[in-house]
């Protein structure tokens, strides 16, 4: 059988026993998929999974557990499954209201790296075929390699048929063949530059921030985003202005309250409408919580995150070379 | 529709050049380096890079008039954050009791007197060039907001005093446009002071308003003769009547009365199917801030010591904290009461009380949803359940 039919088969057998099951299904737009939260055995041919699927479906995990008794079934990739491992180490869901069905995969396509291919051009449409992609604009038409195209986490990705947890299981048809590439090879760009340069670029990106909050909304670790420092009254932390002090304060905010936890899933990259290159900012704090704690987030529901626990002696902190 | 002037596409550039010496211009343009096209100054893009040396063909900057900007122009009239006014306590240790407030506005006598209808244009000159007609309606629904009603805002008249907008119809719109289901037209040149139509190798002028007729006259070196308007005046009902025919073929919203729809909406209040239809919303701005008709804000004191300033910013109504009330009580505390609200504002609230839908149909909130929401499905699903 197909995979999306397996899949679809198997949401089948399981329904009965799920309040929800959340998945995906087929957008309007080019090159775009969307959640469909679906009740009913006859909903399910909507289920859709292909390698358009870029969104991390665990945004609903937190605000669905609080909102709707009994069990939610959650259409998983393997690196989708480490937010809600996250999340279930943080004790900020429960194991059994959750159902992981996870899918293997064989990468998705960041449609946001095709936009900037083409400069911000509108894509009206797009044909995916096996390894080309042919994308139409207003006046012109591009022939890209697919493989160029795929999302940035898929290129070093060791887990795309091997989800660390599960409750079910679909395997894929076809194999991840992307070339690898070294993880950290933008943040060693950034690394290069002097303090003075660095400060400098992130200023001229957060200059663009509109303080949208799309970032913060669609994290599936931001579960406080009704009761955010950054817009409470009472306390006045900060001000509701929009401009590029209070974008960057925000920003810090957001960074620092997600360090040790962020799975570098990347949807805050992929919502932000004006293009700001956060996941970059994400895997730099990440990977020093990797040199002072030897913690990575996501993999194992038992370990607890080094910002939310503490020992009375660091293994991998000296005092005398904190830096 | 006569074409009145005609100016070549490789002429455009040296035309705004030259007016840019007399007017500060805002234009789509193309930013190669963070791959967003967007309303910016001509003196920070495209003029800035004309005035250095250098290697011309890396610009990073590039006008582009036909596609759609990335957020709407209305922070040119109505900017994310300003300073209403600054206040310092002045405090005299002989007279205690005498409290002294010193005030400072951006505002000037004349911008709050009365007479604020003049037809002459503003020393703070502004051309919006290459707006596109839903923009241009935008500015105007915006306009019966702040400008008319009980309370007229001093800082958005001034902004908006004396603007020039020179239009250019969009023969080729996008599939997520459908400003002709909500009463406009993507060559409607009703409210703008120079409308063109694009056509072969340049810009025809179809309109003209008596008001900017000198922007022509005293810049024609840049414009061509008449006797070749004849190959391209044939051309353009066709082009117009296309554009009309590939806008008119969507599959949401098709047969809304614009007039009816405030009923119909405000039956379907109650419907369960809210909350099914909205479940992907996560309930941030982007599609508010990029909405060229959402005019909400929020004003703020801030004081230290002595000074300080009051300041508004813009709002969004998907935000929790938006209704929430000083008694605590929260009544849009889900995402689907705060999600019908907004659909309600643009469709139903805002008709009965400007007598005009507010939502132009640019479609910029269906483009910039990162969970695919598309508001004419949502108003077409609720319809459809009544």
């Amino acid at each position: 059988m197909k995979f999306e039919d397996r899949l679809k088969e198997k949401i089948k057998n399981i329904i009965d026993d799920l309040k929800l099951v959340v998945g995906y299904t087929s957008n309007k737009l080019p090159l775009r998929v969307k959640p469909i939260f679906i009740e009913n055995k006859d909903e399910i041919e909507n289920i859709i999974f292909n390698n358009l699927c870029i969104n991390n479906l665990a945004t609903y995990a937190y605000s669905l557990s609080q909102e709707v008794d009994g069990k939610i079934g959650i259409i998983l990739k393997p690196c989708d499954v480490k937010s809600i491992i996250q999340l279930l180490s943080e004790e900020l869901i429960s194991r059994e209201r959750i159902k992981i069905i996870a899918v293997g995969c064989s990468g998705v396509i960041d449609y946001k790296k095709i936009q900037k291919e083409i400069k911000g051009s509108k894509i009206i449409s797009a044909t995916v075929e096996h390894e080309n992609i042919e994308i139409n604009t207003l006046n012109k038409r591009f022939n890209l390699k697919l493989m160029d195209f795929y999302a940035d986490k898929c290129y070093w990705c060791d887990i795309y048929d091997n989800p660390p947890v599960y409750d079910e299981y679909i395997e894929s048809d076809v194999k991840l063949s992307v070339k690898s590439k070294s993880k950290y090879e933008d943040i060693n760009n950034i690394e290069k530059l002097s303090l003075e340069e660095t400060f400098l670029f992130w200023e001229k990106e957060f200059n663009h921030c509109i303080r949208c909050y799309a970032c913060r909304n669609i994290c599936p670790l931001e579960v406080c985003k009704d009761r955010c420092i950054t817009q409470l009254d009472e306390p006045y932390w900060q001000s509701q202005r929009i401009t590029l002090k209070e974008c960057k304060f925000f920003q810090l905010i957001r960074v620092f309250h997600l360090a040790g936890r962020c799975v570098e899933c990347g949807e805050c990259e992929r919502a932000c409408p004006m293009n700001i290159p956060l996941l970059k900012l994400m895997k730099k704090v990440n990977k020093e919580i990797e040199r002072l704690f030897d913690y990575k987030p996501g993999l194992n529901i038992e370990s607890k995150p080094p910002l939310l626990t503490f020992e009375k002696i660091e293994e991998r902190i000296k005092e005398e070379e904190l830096i | 529709m006569k074409i009145s002037h005609f100016i070549k596409e490789k002429k455009l550039e040296s035309w705004l050049e030259k007016i840019s010496k007399g007017f500060i211009i805002y234009l789509p343009v193309q930013d190669k380096k963070r791959n967003i096209i967007d309303f910016m100054k001509w003196e920070n893009s495209i003029g800035e890079e004309k005035s250095k040396e250098g290697n011309k063909n890396n610009n990073r900057y590039e006008i582009n008039l036909s596609e759609k900007t990335k957020k709407s122009p209305k922070h040119i009239f109505s900017p994310p954050t300003e300073n209403l006014f600054e206040f310092e306590y002045k405090k005299d240790i002989e007279k205690p009791d005498i409290v002294n407030i010193d005030l400072k506005t951006p505002l000037s006598i004349k911008d709050i007197s009365n007479d604020s209808n003049k037809k002459e244009i503003d020393s703070d000159r502004k051309i919006i060039f290459g707006i596109k007609p839903c923009d241009i309606l935008a500015v105007k629904r915006m306009d019966k907001f702040f400008k008319k009603g009980d309370y007229k805002d001093p800082y958005y008249i001034k902004r908006r005093k004396g603007s020039i907008f020179i239009s250019i119809g969009c023969d080729n719109p996008y599939p997520d446009c459908f400003c002709k289901l909500v009463g406009g037209h993507p060559f409607n040149f009703e409210y703008a002071d120079i409308g063109m139509v694009k056509v072969d190798d340049g810009y025809a002028v179809i309109k003209l308003s008596d008001r900017v007729k000198w922007l022509i006259k005293e810049y024609n070196e840049f414009f061509e003769k008449e006797d070749l308007f004849d190959k391209y005046q044939d051309k353009i009902d066709e082009i117009i009547s296309n554009s009309v025919k590939k806008i008119s073929t969507s599959n949401y919203l098709s047969d809304i009365s614009i007039e009816k729809i405030h009923f119909t909406m405000e039956k379907a209040f109650n419907l369960d199917i809210w909350k099914e239809i909205t479940r992907n919303c996560i309930s941030c701005a982007a599609c508010t801030y990029v909405c060229p008709t959402c005019f909400c804000f929020s004003i703020g004191d801030e004081q230290r010591d002595l000074k300080g300033e009051r300041y508004r910013a813009w709002d969004y109504c998907m935000n929790y904290y938006y209704n929430l009330e000083a008694s605590g009580h929260n009544p849009r505390a889900n995402i689907y009461q705060r999600y019908r609200n907004k659909a309600n504002c643009k469709y139903n609230y805002n008709f009965k009380r400007y007598g005009n839908i507010f939502c132009v149909g640019c479609g910029r909130c269906i483009e910039v949803c990162p969970v695919g929401i598309d508001i004419r499905e949502v108003v077409d699903t609720v319809l459809k359940n009544i």
